[in-house]
């Protein structure tokens, strides 16, 4: 075997050099910075300064931005109601070609024909809070409303007087939070879940559930049993009972942890809170909306948890952490916000 | 297959011997030194943000020792005092009061970290902050640990809550730190009531944000219990989103430790207040301490590369150097292998053992030159011999018949013939004797061959004939002698001789292209092929007619002029022969013209 020595002596050096070139190549390309993050389009259902639960869901994809690097928009419709104009938005959105779009259906049917449009166009959606009435493989980051039901319903179980007359107030009828709420209370209620008498909707609005409740209540002066959904319906609900005076005598169950609510809750008018965890709904979301991005598979639901609170076990340590959002220095005093 | 390793040359074998040696000595340096920067760099990261943490545990002190001054002057506040625990007058009661909320107020107003600043002596007797705010009635304060604590501890000590809910304010929820000292009216031995001031984590968020930990580092602070009380991400932590390595931090006995791996490796430093009992903890990324590493790296990777190529470049132009002489000589030996004999040009090459074997070789270079030149000499000298050898063996026959003939011409009474004889056999002797020169012109030798040809005209009368036809333009190149004088001698005896009647013998001379031939041609009885091919052969010379003879000529010719030039024949059986001398142009031929000066 001969080789020409000046050849492998050549090639010995050139196979040098070019590591040496690759290594340093490779060393400015670690130290080089980051690169810009992906664009994510977060579409609520609304935005509302005094709604404390898209408050959190957007504090949540706020710091999961910052987190993951992602630059991120929002966009969202007048109310929750508002079906044709989160429609409008999610075209709308679509239509930026971000990287990805966040949405919460405000209608489980009549929202689908626009996302299912978003998808087409090949932008990567991902559903927080509701669904829609068609899989479209996209991953849904919601609390399992079933489950969230079910806590409520079985500690109503645990609650109930004799003689139960249970009513419902929900918030929007015919969205899937509602519907798997409503189901998961009564699969909690199990046999008595007879005892439910009428479920009325709010439109989450709250004025709108304070009356719905006064109603049924006029209508059915037997009621001793009342469940809201959400924020709006459980805090319309319990407020009207509050001031019919029915404390105690009515007991009153709610979804979620506006301070109102805890208010409300510490004061005993509510047994217990049933609360999501918003905050994690938003974080999670974006944290799912990253890996769709990057084109990892994940699971087509993440639960984002639930917990059931009692009048008694408001200032646990475990429940603290959940029910007050810690904002650090960013918290200021009550009368410098209503100065603002 | 096995692999021999053979150098081609003894540079490349020096280049592949030293070069891997001198570069994995390089990278070994690269290595160790690196990894000791890199340890060091590590070392000093750790008491770099070792010193930053306790000095941010020290801020934390001294922000804390400040809000227990203002806790400690607040508390022994004799209004304060007066109007929780004796004042009983209300309008009295309405001045002292408006006089302490001014003082909350002033608090507050200079102090932006302050939440609420308020004191407690019964579920209806709080004063807090601008005394408008609605209490919030259900919150349970005597039973409150910051409240009951508080009233525990001796006069002017202070209590340092966790992190809590405050909920003593209606509608609000917020998370503060609580620091209370107990309220005891002068002169009373009981504390029956706790000044508090709830402190928002604006000035804790600050010390700690102040620390630069690079990009993705960050500073915590536990707890005496070990809960967390401030962490940049507490929210994301009190979800569940994030953990924070707690359990590690409380059981580690050392000032630091390290966690994870790579690029997610974290450098935990950990100082704990005596005063507070917390503990400060900052994270630091090692990959973000380290973030010179790359720059490190970067730079010992180029100073690296650049001693491989400044390495390379002198081991390459080293091995030059040393060769150099080498090759040289090497070359020189070339040159005299062609059989250049050169002197190997020793100025250049450094005096060592090159230039010895040089000097050496050179010695021997010039030994063989001399040798050579004697060689060369020596064939000359032999080559001269050898043609008087030639020249020398002329004449003595035809001498004799000459004489004999000049004899019987003179019995004869032939008196002008024999004069004419005798003339032209002296002119014939004196140019064959007086010169031992090689050359003649081709005028002297065709005088000579004339001179011949006239006494053997005379001695044969009847049977020869002779002309001569000589370019002129030749007349005086130059010529070996005794050329044509054998072949016509040859002519006669061979040719003529034979033939009944007259013969006719003709001399030619003329240039040919770059040559001269010359040309004797008889008309004799010819040669069959085999005579042709005997004409050269030296036995067959016949010694009784002439010593000289073809073979004489043609051996002359070519010892000369070289193998390319010469005698041949051209004949054919009764028709005649010629002999053809093929000779170059020469120029000069002086030889001849200085004999005619003599």
């Amino acid at each position: 075997m001969k080789v020409k020595k000046s050849t492998v002596i050549k090639l010995g050096t050139y196979l040098l050099l070019l590591g040496a070139v690759f290594g340093i190549c490779y060393q400015l390309y670690e130290t080089t910075g980051e690169k810009a993050g992906p664009k994510i389009i977060l579409i609520p259902k609304k935005i509302d300064e005094s709604n404390e639960f898209w408050s959190s869901v957007i504090a949540g994809a706020q710091v999961a931005s910052k987190e993951y690097n992602v630059e991120l928009s929002l966009m969202a419709p007048e109310t929750e109601t508002d079906v044709e104009g989160q429609n409008r938005l999610i075209l709308e959105a679509a239509g930026k070609r971000p990287d990805a779009i966040l949405v919460s259906p405000c209608s489980y049917e009549e929202t689908t024909s626009s996302i299912r449009q978003a998808v087409n166009q090949g932008v990567k959606v991902v559903l927080i809070d509701s669904n829609i009435n068609e899989s479209l493989s996209i991953p849904l980051v919601a609390t399992d409303n079933v489950e969230i039901g079910r806590r409520l319903g079985e500690y109503m179980k645990e609650l109930l007087p004799e003689n139960p007359k249970i009513g419902l107030v929900g918030h929007v009828k015919g969205s899937s939070t509602a519907i798997d709420r409503e189901k998961g209370i009564r699969e909690g209620l199990g046999k008595e879940a007879e005892a439910i008498k009428e479920v009325v909707f709010c439109d989450s609005i709250y004025q709108e559930a304070y009356d719905v409740t006064l109603r049924l209540l006029e209508r059915h002066p037997d009621i001793n049993i009342i469940a809201g959904f959400n924020e709006y319906s459980s805090l319309g609900a319990a407020s009207a009972v509050r001031d019919l005076g029915l404390k105690g005598k009515v007991k009153t169950f709610g979804i979620d942890n506006s301070v109102s609510q805890i208010q409300l809750l510490e004061s005993g008018v509510y047994q217990a809170l049933a609360i999501q965890n918003p905050f994690n709904m938003g974080y999670l979301g974006i944290e799912e909306a990253v890996k769709r991005i990057e084109g990892e598979k994940t699971d087509l639901f993440l639960n984002s948890g639930s917990k059931l609170v009692t009048v008694g076990d408001i200032f646990t340590e475990e429940n603290e952490k959940l029910l007050f959002p810690f904002l650090g220095s960013r918290a200021t005093k009550k009368e410098e916000i209503n100065s603002q | 297959m096995r692999f021999r390793f053979q150098f081609k040359s003894i540079r490349s074998g020096m280049l592949i011997c030293f070069l891997p040696i001198i570069l994995s000595a390089l990278l070994l340096i690269y290595g160790f030194s690196f990894r000791y920067t890199e340890k060091n760099v590590l070392n000093n990261s750790v008491n770099g943000t070792m010193q930053l943490i306790e000095q941010a545990n020290h801020n934390i002190d001294s922000y804390l020792d400040y809000m227990e001054n203002i806790s400690y002057l607040m508390s022994g506040d004799k209004d304060l005092l007066r109007y929780l625990f004796s004042e009983k007058d209300p309008v009295r009661r309405e001045e002292l009061r408006s006089s302490v909320l001014e003082r909350f107020r002033l608090v507050r107003e200079t102090r932006d970290d302050i939440y609420n600043i308020g004191a407690v002596a019964g579920p209806n007797n709080i004063l807090i902050n601008d005394g408008t705010q609605t209490l919030n009635p259900y919150a349970d304060i005597l039973h409150e640990a910051w409240y009951r604590d508080a009233l525990e501890t001796g006069k002017g000590m202070t209590v340092l809550s966790s992190s809590r809910v405050q909920n003593i304010i209606m509608n609000e929820y917020p998370w503060v730190v609580t620091l209370s000292s107990p309220l005891r009216y002068p002169g009373r031995t009981k504390n029956q009531g706790v000044f508090f001031i709830d402190l928002n984590y604006k000035a804790i968020e600050e010390q700690c944000e102040r620390i630069d930990l690079g990009a993705r580092g960050y500073v915590f602070i536990l707890d005496k219990k070990g809960n967390i009380l401030y962490h940049p991400k507490q929210q994301l932590i009190y979800s569940g989103l994030k953990e924070e390595q707690i359990k590690d931090v409380l059981d580690c006995r050392e000032e630091y430790f390290l966690s994870g791996k790579g690029m997610q490796q974290k450098l935990y430093t950990i100082t704990v207040s005596p005063k507070t009992g917390w503990t400060v903890v900052g994270v630091a990324y090692t990959s973000e301490l380290l973030k010179n590493r790359s720059q490190t790296q970067l730079i010992y990777t180029l100073v690296t590369l650049l001693l491989c190529l400044v390495l390379t470049a002198a081991v390459t132009i080293l091995s030059r150097r040393i060769t150099k002489p080498m090759i040289l000589l090497q070359d020189s030996m070339k040159r005299v292998e062609r059989g250049k004999f050169e002197q190997v040009d020793l100025t250049r090459i450094p005096d060592h053992e090159i230039r010895t074997l040089g000097n050496a070789f050179n010695m021997m270079a010039d030994e063989i030159q001399k040798l050579m030149a004697e060689n060369i000499r020596e064939q000359e000298e032999k080559r001269r011999n050898e043609m008087k050898a030639l020249l020398s063996q002329i004449n003595p026959h035809f001498l004799y018949n000459t004489l004999d003939s000049i004899v019987w011409m003179a019995e004869a009474g032939k008196n002008r013939e024999v004069v004419h004889m005798t003339m032209a056999l002296a002119r014939l002797l004196r140019r064959s004797i007086s010169s031992d020169q090689e050359l003649f012109t081709i005028r002297q030798e065709t005088d000579y061959v004339k001179n011949y040809l006239d006494i053997q005209q005379m001695r044969y009368k009847d049977k020869l004939d002779y002309e001569m036809a000589i370019d002129e333009a030749i007349l005086e190149k130059p010529v070996i002698r005794l050329v044509l004088q054998p072949l016509a001698e040859n002519a006669i005896y061979h040719g003529i001789k034979y033939k009944s009647g007259r013969g006719l013998i003709r001399i030619e001379a003329y240039p040919e292209g770059r040559d001269i031939i010359l040309k004797v041609t008889d008309n004799g009885k010819g040669m069959t092929e085999e005579q042709m091919k005997s004409i050269f052969q030296k036995h067959k010379v016949n010694y009784e007619r002439n010593g000289v003879g073809v073979y004489n000529v043609q051996t002359r010719l070519k010892l000369y002029y070289g193998m390319e030039y010469g005698l041949c024949y051209e004949s054919s059986p009764k028709g005649g022969t010629a002999a053809i001398v093929r000779i170059p142009d020469m120029e000069g031929g002086g030889e001849g013209e200085k004999e005619h000066s003599h």
